[in-house]
């Protein structure tokens, strides 16, 4: 059975983004992404991610926003993590800005469990405790330890 | 009031999970009976049973794509969404069917 830890790495998390808006954090999340070896072409990426975008909402409220991207030019399905030091304006389900930023990449051809694995920390994202911890997280460990824990309630 | 249900999105990783998530903790905080089958990227999973779509009041389609097996509500009242409609106020979305369904005496 795979854990947060499988998809979640430390050098893919960033909890002071510079970024000021949206572009600015598809952009930084996107090279962070690149310099870590999970995608192998950063155009090509965004380009997927923003026609995800144009498909729908993906401000899931609370200041939370989950962009993502599925195509051959990830290495490996992961997801980066990003926090913002200003409200960013984004789409959102409450109509409220964004300050955290969960990017799902996602190799376009990967075993289910991977992809399991990505739904339930996508579902996790509406725990109030993980919404939490999520925006006030001085550590990655402590962002990790809520998404185990929240892992074993399904 | 009985509810069941499908989500599907455009990636199939995340919207599914999190609106059938969603529409589950409206329901129960409203006090339906609710049951969602997800049409991710892995497939379907928690697939409704027949004996679950007959004793259901209202079928919810929270769906963005083309989705399989829609002919098994046949005959059933049927709400059909996007998954960011369903998302956006779930708890009044869920009470205005069953507002509709007393109105038209399905209930």
């Amino acid at each position: 059975m795979l854990e947060i830890q499988d998809v979640l790495f430390e050098e893919n998390v960033c909890l002071n983004l510079t970024a000021k808006t949206k572009d600015e954090v598809i952009c930084e999340l996107t090279e962070l992404l690149y310099l870590n070896d999970v995608i192998s072409d950063k155009e090509e990426f965004k380009k997927e991610i923003y026609h995800r975008e144009e498909e729908g909402i993906t401000g899931i409220g609370d200041g939370i926003a989950i962009p993502h991207g599925r195509t051959p030019v990830v290495k490996k399905s992961v997801i980066a993590i990003g926090r913002t030091q200003s409200d960013i304006d984004w789409k959102s389900f409450d109509d409220k800005p964004v300050r955290v930023i969960i990017m799902f990449a996602i190799r376009d051809v990967d075993i289910s469990q991977h992809i399991m694995l990505l739904s339930r920390v996508a579902e996790m994202l509406l725990d109030k405790e993980v919404i939490d911890v999520l925006h006030s997280a001085e550590t990655i460990d402590e962002i990790i330890q809520v998404l185990k824990q929240g892992g074993g309630d399904r | 009031m009985k509810i069941v249900g499908i989500t599907a999105c455009p990636t199939g990783i995340a919207h599914t999970y999190i609106t059938k998530k969603k529409i589950l903790e409206a329901a129960k905080a409203c006090g339906y009976e609710c049951r969602i089958e997800t049409q991710g990227s892995i497939g379907a999973e928690d697939a409704l049973t027949p004996e679950e779509i007959k004793a259901a009041d209202v079928v919810l389609l929270a769906v963005d794509v083309k989705i399989s097996g829609e002919e098994r509500f046949k005959g059933k009242p049927i709400v059909k969404a996007r998954t960011e409609d369903v998302m956006r106020n779930t708890d009044k979305f869920l009470q205005q069917i069953e507002l509709k369904l007393r109105k038209a005496g399905k209930l």
